[in-house]
């Protein structure tokens, strides 16, 4: 190989070769980061509740006057079963769960010391698998989300809008202390049921604080029995629906969609908006690396065949004398090959040091970012260095076959 | 192993169209049989064929109308594609081109190690005392590209004895030889076909390698 390579090296052009490595460096290291940063972000966005997830949208139907006034003629804001199936069949949703309310009157005692405050509440339940990441545990509180009826202690959520309403609303302009979420665990805060048979009481356990479900939660399980049980009513019909949405893919059409059936989204979707952006922008900067990428491997192409086209008479002079086609395109499948791995070496190496910095960055700004292995990255720059040195190979050993032919 | 090469009506397809002047040929449009441990001269005048009769048998071109045959024990070993004509040129033809092919830019030693390292055929010492048999031992680290054309020509031949073979094909391997050179190159041929018993085809303008040829072939 050492002669055969003093005799093919000639003419190599360092600044050509340079010029491919540093291009296809900045491409891998956008490439690689860009799909790490991908990577982190969808699990990100699937996992937690956070401003950036996917999370759950709960839709309602607007309320007109139209309706108030005809809700006695049969005007009404219920979902019927055709436009859930509709829903449910929609690409980017994945379920669509029901609001089931308490059939049956609720009053929350709060005993503080002397002072005993009361006042009627509702109470609501959805199935259990839209609970899951939706709310922020009070404290350290990550029981199980279940009760049974003859449990004394429920776990309830509680939107945490109603807490800040209390907080920077009512407390601070009625001299009342502000209360923190570890403090909120700790109240005793009791449920009475008045129920046909009189009234039951639950100690109520509150387990967490969410920003999406806009009312007080109570498990699954629990209310459906609760309801069986304590209400002679038959099952209301649905005006609240939550819908579990495709982590890792743009809402933005799903958001088109419910608006133009006229649907009224609960809350605030700009997190789905933003989850746009965020993709879009990745989408954008590994669309970025990979056309420096791909530039840089037509690049090495150019390069390579116009070493192969300077040495075309040496490489005919080695057929002549004996070598195979294969045996003269050593020199050129080396080349490339150790040019493929050292520069996607150096672009996983280099983005195994500078993507620290930026997913740090995003894990100060929002705490529950957690930076997915980067053996991922290293994964796919594996792939991607194979992938180079077979395209270059490809190229070699066509062109060199070119010339190792009759005359 | 070859033991012969046949030509079966071969003609080149250049000469398809060009109507032929002078005695007919002793090999184009005929029948001829090279067979191994004999020696042949094929003498002519330029542009009759020499050399792509030579790029012919060791499978370098195909412009050629009729058959090429090689046999082994009179069966035919098939090369039918420029692929399959390099083990061919690695084992059993060894040619030394008119043209010579060095590289300029490597050493006399170094053109002739580079068809060795895939020969494996000579160690290092051999070859070394070859070049210097020939003349060349103060110049086996001389680029070729500085060498006259006569050093050339000697290191091209070492360079052809490198290999096995069956048949050695030298293409005008003296044209810019002295007689003393021309000599040891034969001397060099004579004492590889007793080691061996190779065939030898060698080719001439005028001025022949000093052998003792079996059979002259007029082109």
């Amino acid at each position: 190989m050492n002669l055969l390579f003093k005799l093919l090296r000639q003419n190599v052009s360092l600044v050509q070769i340079v010029g491919f490595f540093l291009v296809n460096l900045l491409g891998g290291f956008i490439v690689l980061s860009g799909l790490q940063g991908y990577r982190d972000f969808s699990s990100f966005a699937a996992s937690d509740d956070n401003i950036l997830s996917t999370g759950n949208v709960v839709i309602t139907k607007p309320v007109t006057t139209a309706q108030t006034l005809g809700s006695m003629l049969g005007l009404n804001t219920r979902f019927s079963k055709r436009e859930i199936k509709e829903l449910a069949d929609y690409p980017s949703v994945t379920a669509v769960g029901e609001f089931v309310a308490a059939r049956f009157e609720i009053r929350a005692v709060l005993t503080l010391g002397n002072s005993r405050m009361s006042t009627d509440i509702f109470l609501e339940a959805v199935p259990d698998e839209f609970i899951v990441g939706e709310y922020e545990p009070v404290g350290d509180d990550r029981r199980q989300w279940s009760a049974a009826l003859d449990d004394k202690v429920i776990p309830i959520i509680l939107p945490r809008n109603y807490i800040n309403l209390y907080n920077f609303g009512f407390a601070t302009s009625n001299g009342m202390p502000q209360i923190s979420d570890n403090l909120l665990k700790s109240f005793p805060l009791q449920l009475h049921f008045s129920t046909p048979r009189g009234r039951v009481t639950y100690e109520a356990r509150i387990c967490g604080l969410t920003n999406r479900i806009n009312t007080i939660l109570v498990p699954w399980d629990f209310m459906q029995a609760a309801n069986k049980k304590y209400s002679p009513e038959e099952k209301t019909d649905v005006s609240r629906l939550i819908l579990k949405t495709k982590a890792g893919e743009s809402n933005d059409s799903l958001l088109e969609f419910l608006s133009a059936k006229g649907y009224i989204i609960e809350g605030d979707s700009s997190h789905i908006r933003l989850q746009t952006m965020v993709y879009g922008i990745l989408f954008v900067v590994i669309g970025i690396g990979m056309l420096f990428s791909l530039s840089a491997f037509f690049m090495l192409v150019m390069s390579i065949l116009l070493l192969i086209e300077k040495n075309k008479e040496k490489i005919a002079n080695l057929y002549a004398m004996g070598y195979s086609a294969r045996q003269a395109s050593c020199p050129y499948l080396y080349m490339t090959a150790m040019v493929d791995v050292a520069v996607w070496l150096c672009a996983a190496l280099l983005a195994t040091f500078l993507y620290p910095l930026f997913s740090g960055m995003i894990s100060d700004l929002s705490p529950g970012f957690v930076p997915e292995s980067l053996l991922g990255m290293w994964g796919i720059a594996a792939v991607m260095a194979l992938l180079f040195v077979i395209m270059h190979g490809i190229v070699v050993c066509r062109r060199v076959n070119g010339i190792c032919r009759y005359n | 192993m070859i033991d012969s090469i046949v030509f079966d009506n071969v003609t080149m397809k250049a000469f398809a169209d060009v109507p032929r002047q002078g005695a007919p040929s002793m090999l184009w449009n005929t029948k001829s049989v090279f067979r191994k441990g004999l020696s042949y001269l094929i003498e002519s005048e330029s542009g009759s064929g020499k050399s792509s009769f030579c790029s012919y048998v060791c499978g370098l071109r195909n412009d050629y109308t009729g058959k090429i045959s090689f046999l082994s024990n009179g069966t035919a070993v098939p090369v039918d594609s420029a692929a399959a004509s390099v083990p061919l040129r690695q084992r059993a033809i060894a040619t030394m081109f008119q043209e010579l092919r060095l590289f300029p830019e490597l050493s006399s030693l170094d053109n002739v190690m580079l068809k060795n390292r895939i020969t494996g055929y000579m160690s290092q010492k051999e070859i070394c005392d070859m070049l210097s048999r020939l003349g060349l031992g103060e110049y086996i680290h001389t680029l070729c590209g500085r060498m006259s054309l006569g050093q050339q020509q000697r290191v091209a031949f070492v360079r052809t004895l490198c290999q096995p073979a069956d048949f050695i094909l030298l293409d005008e391997p003296v044209s810019h030889l002295d007689d003393t050179n021309a000599g040891i190159m034969a001397q060099m041929l004579r004492e590889r076909v007793e080691k061996d018993n190779v065939g030898v085809i060698v080719t001439s303008i005028g001025y022949r390698l000093p052998y003792e040829y079996d059979c002259v072939v007029r082109l």
